[in-house]
C-alpha cells in the first residue's frame, strides 16, 4: 500500500517534472495566435479581401434595386449584415486550408495543449482579420446607404459581437471541410442555415437601434450567442479536424 | 361522412386542388420510401447470394477475413 | 449496462431482432395510415372557417412532427456513434436522414398549398414555415457532407458531428425566427392557434401521427438493415442468409 503510493507520487512528480517543461496553455494559446496573425498580415493582398468584398456586396444594391435614400435606409441594417456575413462566409475556407496542406494542422493537434484552445487561437487570429475590420468599416458604408448617423455604433457592436460568433460557428464548417477537395459550395450550405439566428438577432438590433426602441436585451442575447460558440464551437472544429486528417 | 357523393367527396367542396397534391405528395414520399427499401433488400441479398456463388467457384480466397470489423 | 450495449451494437443481432418486429411496424403503420386518411379526407367534419381545405392538416402535422422527430433520433444516434463507436448507431442515423428530409419537404409542401386558400399565397415568412426551411437545408446539408468525404468513417463521424451541431442550434434557429417573425409582422399567421379541436377532427389526426411514427420506424429499420448488408456482404451471417432466401421482409 505504501509502496504503491509512493510511487504514485513518483509517478506524480514525473509528468510534473515534463508538463513543467512543456509551454502551458497560455503560451500555446498566444503563440498560435501571434503565428497565425503574422502569416496573415504577410499576404496583405488576401487581407484586405474581405473588406474589398463587403464594399463591393453593398454597392451593389443600389446599382440593383434605386438610389433612393428613403429605400436604401430602409433596408441598410439587413443588407450590411448580410454582406458581412457573406464576406466572413468567403474567407472561411482559408481559415485551415493552408495549415492543413502544409502539414502544420497535424503537428498543431499533435501539441500537448489541448486542441480546442489553439484552435481557439486560430479563430481569433481569423476574427482579427476578417470580423474586426469589417465592424470597424461598417459605418463608412452605412453613411452611404443614409442609415441614421445615431445607428452606427450600434451597427459596429452588433458586427463585432456577431462576426466573433459567425468566426466561431463558421470554424465548425471549415474544419469538416477542409479534407475536402471542393468543400467550398459545401461549406456555405452547411454553415449558412446555423448563421440564421445571428443575422436576424444582428440586424434586427440595427433596424431597433434606427427606430429607437431599447436595445439592452438584443445585446444581450447576442452576447449568450456568442459566450455558447466560444464555448462549443472550438472543441466541435477540433474534433472535426481531427477527422478531416484522419479521412 | 362528411360528403353526399362520391363526386361530392373528390371535389372536396373545390380544394380538390389543394387537399390531393398535397396528400399525394406526402403519402406518395412515404410509400416511395417504403418501396425502395424493400426492393433494395430484395436486390442486396440477390447481389450477396451471386457474390457467394461466384466465390464458391474459386473455394481458394476468402472474403470473410477482409470484411470490415464491425461493432 | 454494457453487454446489453454491445449486443445492441451488434448489426446480427439487430438484423435477426428487427427482422421479427418489422413485419408488424409495416402492417400496423399501413393500417394506421389507410384509416387516418380515410377518416380524416371522408368522414371528419369540416372546418367551419377553412372549409374541407383543413383536411390537409392530415398530412401536413404529421410530416412536421416526424421530420423534427427525426432530428432528435439522427442527433442522439450521432452521440451514441461518437462516444461510443457503435456503427450500427450511425448507420441508423444516415437511414433516417433522407426520409426526414423528404417529410420536412413533404410539410413544406403541404403547408405552402394550404397557404393558397387560407392565407390566399403559396408562401409567407412564418415562422414555422422559415424554421422548416432552414431545418430541411441543415438535413441536404448533412446528407451532402456524408456523401462528400471518400471514407465512409470520415463521412460517418462528419455528419455525426454536424447533426450535433445542428441540435444545439434548432432550438436558437426556431426562436430567433419566431422573435423575427413577430418584430417584421404585426400580426402573425397562425396555423395551430385554432380553437380547441372537437375529437372527431382531433382522433384521425392522432391516428395519422401515430401512423407516420410506425412507418418512419419502419423505413429507418428497413434502410438500416440494407446498409448493414451493403457494408458487411462478406460475413458469414448475411451469406447464410441469402442462401436461405429468408427475406425477412
Amino acid at each position: 500500500m505504501v509502496r504503491g503510493a509512493c510511487t504514485l507520487t513518483a509517478e506524480r512528480a514525473d509528468t510534473d517534472r515534463v508538463l513543467d517543461a512543456l509551454p502551458g496553455l497560455w503560451q500555446g494559446f498566444s503563440a498560435t495566435l501571434i503565428r497565425d496573425c503574422r502569416l496573415r498580415f504577410r499576404r496583405r493582398s488576401e487581407l484586405a479581401n474581405p473588406l474589398i468584398f463587403f464594399a463591393l456586396v453593398v454597392t451593389l444594391f443600389p446599382l440593383g434595386l434605386a438610389p433612393d435614400s428613403t429605400l436604401l435606409s430602409g433596408i441598410a441594417p439587413g443588407l450590411l449584415w448580410v454582406a458581412a456575413l457573406l464576406a466572413v462566409l468567403l474567407s472561411l475556407d482559408g481559415l485551415f486550408r493552408d495549415d492543413f496542406d502544409d502539414g502544420t494542422l497535424e503537428q498543431l493537434l499533435l501539441a500537448p495543449q489541448p486542441a480546442g484552445v489553439l484552435v481557439l487561437a486560430k479563430i481569433v487570429a481569423h476574427w482579427l482579420t476578417t470580423g474586426l475590420p469589417l465592424a470597424l468599416a461598417s459605418p463608412l458604408l452605412g453613411i452611404m446607404l443614409s442609415l441614421p448617423g445615431h445607428s452606427m455604433g450600434i451597427l459596429m457592436s452588433t458586427l463585432l459581437l456577431g462576426s466573433a460568433t459567425l468566426s466561431l460557428v463558421g470554424a465548425i464548417g471549415a474544419a469538416l471541410t477542409v479534407g475536402l477537395r471542393r468543400g467550398g459550395v459545401l461549406l456555405s450550405l452547411l454553415i449558412l442555415p446555423l448563421y440564421t439566428p445571428v443575422l436576424i438577432f444582428g440586424a434586427g438590433t440595427v433596424r431597433l437601434a434606427v427606430e429607437g426602441a431599447p436595445l439592452a436585451p438584443w445585446l444581450a442575447l447576442m452576447g449568450a450567442m456568442l459566450a455558447l460558440s466560444l464555448l462549443a464551437a472550438p472543441w466541435a472544429a477540433a474534433a472535426a479536424l481531427k477527422l478531416s486528417l484522419d479521412g | 361522412m362528411a360528403f353526399d357523393s362520391l363526386a361530392d367527396f373528390w371535389a372536396m367542396n373545390g380544394y380538390a386542388a389543394y387537399v390531393w397534391p398535397a396528400f399525394i405528395v406526402v403519402l406518395g414520399a412515404l410509400v416511395t420510401f417504403a418501396l425502395v427499401s424493400v426492393i433494395e433488400q430484395r436486390r442486396l441479398l440477390r447481389h450477396v447470394a451471386a457474390l457467394e456463388r461466384r466465390e464458391a467457384r474459386r473455394p481458394a480466397r476468402s472474403t470473410t477475413a477482409t470484411d470490415e470489423e464491425m461493432s | 449496462m454494457w453487454p446489453i450495449i454491445h449486443k445492441l451494437g451488434s448489426p446480427k443481432w439487430f438484423y435477426t431482432m428487427s427482422g421479427r418486429w418489422l413485419p408488424f411496424l409495416w402492417g400496423i403503420g399501413a393500417l394506421l395510415i389507410t384509416v387516418g386518411s380515410l377518416w380524416g379526407l371522408a368522414f371528419a367534419p369540416p372546418d367551419y372557417q377553412q372549409g374541407d381545405s383543413f383536411r390537409i392538416i392530415y398530412v401536413h402535422v404529421p410530416a412536421a412532427i416526424v421530420a423534427q422527430s427525426c432530428f432528435a433520433m439522427m442527433a442522439l444516434c450521432s452521440l451514441i456513434f461518437l462516444v461510443w463507436r457503435i456503427k450500427l448507431a450511425d448507420m441508423a442515423a444516415g437511414a433516417a436522414a433522407p426520409l426526414g428530409a423528404a417529410m420536412t419537404f413533404g410539410a413544406l409542401f403541404s403547408g405552402a398549398i394550404w397557404g393558397v386558400p387560407t392565407w390566399g399565397t403559396w408562401w409567407v415568412w412564418d415562422a414555422r414555415l422559415t424554421s422548416m426551411l432552414l431545418l430541411l437545408f441543415i438535413y441536404l446539408g448533412i446528407m451532402a457532407l456524408r456523401g462528400a468525404f471518400a471514407s465512409r468513417d470520415g463521412g460517418a463521424r462528419a455528419a455525426a458531428i454536424l447533426t450535433l451541431v445542428g441540435v444545439i442550434n434548432l432550438p436558437i434557429i426556431k426562436y430567433s425566427v419566431v422573435w423575427w417573425n413577430t418584430l417584421h409582422q404585426g400580426a402573425t399567421f397562425s396555423i395551430t392557434e385554432k380553437p380547441a379541436m372537437p375529437m372527431s377532427m382531433w382522433l384521425p389526426l392522432l391516428i395519422m401521427v401515430l401512423g407516420f411514427y410506425l412507418l418512419f420506424a419502419a423505413v429507418t429499420v428497413a434502410r438500416t438493415r440494407n446498409e448493414i448488408i451493403r457494408r458487411q456482404p462478406s460475413a458469414r451471417w448475411v451469406r447464410a442468409l441469402a442462401k436461405g432466401g429468408r427475406h425477412g421482409l
